[in-house]
């Protein structure tokens, strides 16, 4: 494999398993954003 | 009656990262990649990612929770609630039980090979296969296209069907939360080892053959990785990573929708549908494009791994079994592979139960053991044309009727739905209900603009160059002509068929009492 090849090989990997860690560590609890739950807009029904 | 919800965050993001990951994962994807430049392939797929697959995500999640406020758990209704001035938007929203009906009913019978191939690979059946060819035979005598030294008939191919379409029927009986739910939170877990097992011993293969010194994982993982830049110059590329983008995240299908419509008001849907995108993707990209290419480069090489892209559906039963028996402990591995693969499918298939199932449930009122009884026989029935002509191109056709044309058509029309009819301001706020992230401000505009965009680009694109000669039967040889017809007749009439069932649905709702739907449940 060429050293482009590892190069696109392991970016990917990062940028992959970096959002996947990422929206995991969110989902379970891990560390909550700043702007937390919305409450439901008064513009409910269409 | 109670609607049913999903008893946790965890749980549902699992069924949707299930019903995403599928052969498509571990098959389509290294081949795609492979075809089409390599490593410079990774850049359209991830422009396509963020432009087309999360967005789609988002508009699943978002208007399948807004559809559900509405006791509606299919896009007929979901798609009458984001329109309601149309008379005929819920027609559209029919794609959305056919497709994933269709393909359930081919895919079933796909997934049950892989079960008795689990089977034969522990009890060493296919052991006396050393080549392509008597790998070819074995599996065609397990289709039961001819009787050779491995099957007289189709029964044992049969009795694993029965056993599929059990396992799929049961998950579904049991409902969402103790049936789904129960069932994804260990299947995928349960995937991504059986995964990680096979992509180490796959990348601790070495040479293999030392008569071939070339013929390495190495040089495996660089047929795929390597980048060719002049790739990056042709359309038919980007148009494949943004095809392989769209399938491979279930968009365009309707499942999504239905899982996210048992979804309570409050739930979060950003967070989730990215975390569901996450998933599938770290299981393509990292451990499906570890398996099938690098693996075949180190046993056949270049020309090896250019035949078996050619192989479609039969392509899991010819190489990987004829690698795993060269390699200790193959049978053990080969019933890992088979019996992943069938893992995936399974949790695939389900989702792709759930609509019709969903719509009988909620516009016929029928209980969940009702409506999974009547759906059972009706799929059981249309699985038969499929077992039983399998080599005169039925199971082909119906996955272009089922699971291209109607995935992109229904992906283009809730994607302007979303944006356009509902209008970006609501579904923007719809979005943000109950959110635990804050999407950033720039996907309105790529919401709005190009998504249905690149929608439309790809409909057209595929309609000119690939769809037409197909529609047109050119590619289909002679013999086949007449059941491919009848094939056509038949999806036509199931498609016209749900149409009606939509129609008197809606004809009877109009006759009674009319209930306040404009706010939801």
């Amino acid at each position: 494999m060429r050293l482009s090849g590892w190069i696109f090989m392991l970016v990917s990997w990062t940028v992959i398993l970096g959002l996947f860690g990422y929206c995991m560590a969110r989902t379970l609890g891990f560390g909550r954003g700043p702007s937390g739950p919305q409450e439901p807009s008064d513009d409910e029904g269409p | 009656m109670a609607r049913e919800r999903w008893s946790s965050k965890l749980g549902v993001i699992l069924a949707v990262a299930g019903s995403a990951v599928g052969l498509g994962n571990f098959l389509r994807f290294p081949i795609q990649a492979a075809r089409n430049g390599g490593g410079a392939f990774m850049i359209p797929y991830f422009i396509s990612f963020l432009l087309l697959g999360v967005p789609l995500m988002w508009i699943e999640w978002t208007i399948g929770r807004f559809g559900g406020g509405f006791e509606h758990s299919t896009a007929p209704g979901i798609f009458q609630t984001l329109w309601r001035k149309s008379r005929f938007i819920k027609y559209f929203g029919v794609i959305g039980i056919f497709g994933p009906l269709v393909i359930f009913v081919f895919y079933t019978y796909v997934e049950s090979w892989l079960l008795g191939y689990s089977v034969f690979a522990v009890t060493g059946k296919y052991a006396g296969c050393t080549d392509s060819q008597s790998m070819l035979e074995f599996l065609r005598g397990y289709k039961g296209l001819e009787v050779n030294e491995h099957f007289s008939n189709l029964s044992a191919g049969y009795l694993f069907f029965l056993a599929t379409f059990a396992v799929n029927v049961g998950v579904i009986a049991f409902g969402l939360s103790r049936g789904i739910e129960r069932f994804c939170k260990w299947a995928l877990p349960l995937l991504l080892i059986m995964a990680v097992v096979l992509v180490i011993r796959v990348l601790t293969l070495g040479t293999p053959d030392p008569a071939h010194p070339d013929w390495n994982i190495l040089n495996g993982l660089g047929y795929l990785w390597n980048p060719d830049w002049s790739a990056l110059k042709s359309g038919k590329v980007w148009l494949a990573a943004a095809g392989q983008i769209f399938f491979t995240l279930s968009c365009g299908i309707g499942v999504i929708l239905t899982y996210a419509s048992y979804l309570t008001k409050r739930d979060d849907v950003a967070l989730s549908g990215l975390t569901a995108a996450a998933t599938n993707e770290m299981i393509e990209v990292v451990l499906g494009a570890s398996l099938i290419i690098p693996a075949a480069f180190a046993f056949f090489g270049t020309v090896g791994v250019q035949d078996m892209a050619a192989q479609g559906w039969d392509l899991p039963f010819v190489t990987m079994p004829l690698i795993l028996q060269n390699i200790a402990f193959g049978r053990i591995f080969g019933f890992l592979w088979f019996f992943l693969l069938f893992v995936a499918g399974v949790t695939s298939s389900i989702s792709l139960a759930l609509p019709a199932v969903a719509f009988l449930e909620d516009e016929f009122n029928l209980t969940r053991r009702e409506a999974v009884a009547v759906f059972a026989v009706v799929a059981f029935i249309l699985c038969q044309p499929v077992i039983f002509f399998v080599a005169d191109g039925v199971l082909d056709e119906m996955d272009f009727w089922g699971g291209t044309v109607g995935l992109v058509v229904f992906g283009t029309v809730e994607a302007i739905l979303f944006a356009w009819v509902f209008g970006m301001e609501r579904s923007w706020s719809e979005l943000h209900v109950g959110s635990d992230i804050r999407i950033p401000r720039f996907y309105r505009l790529i919401i709005r603009y190009v998504t249905p965009t690149f929608l439309l680009v790809i409909l057209g694109v595929w309609l000119w160059q690939e769809w037409w000669p197909i529609i047109l039967m050119k590619t289909v040889p002679p013999e086949q002509k007449p059941f491919v017809v009848m094939t056509r007749v038949g999806l036509l009439g199931l498609f016209a068929f749900l149409a009606l069932m939509v129609h008197i649905v809606w004809k009877r709702r109009s006759l009674l009492p009319q209930v306040d739907e404009e706010t939801p449940a």
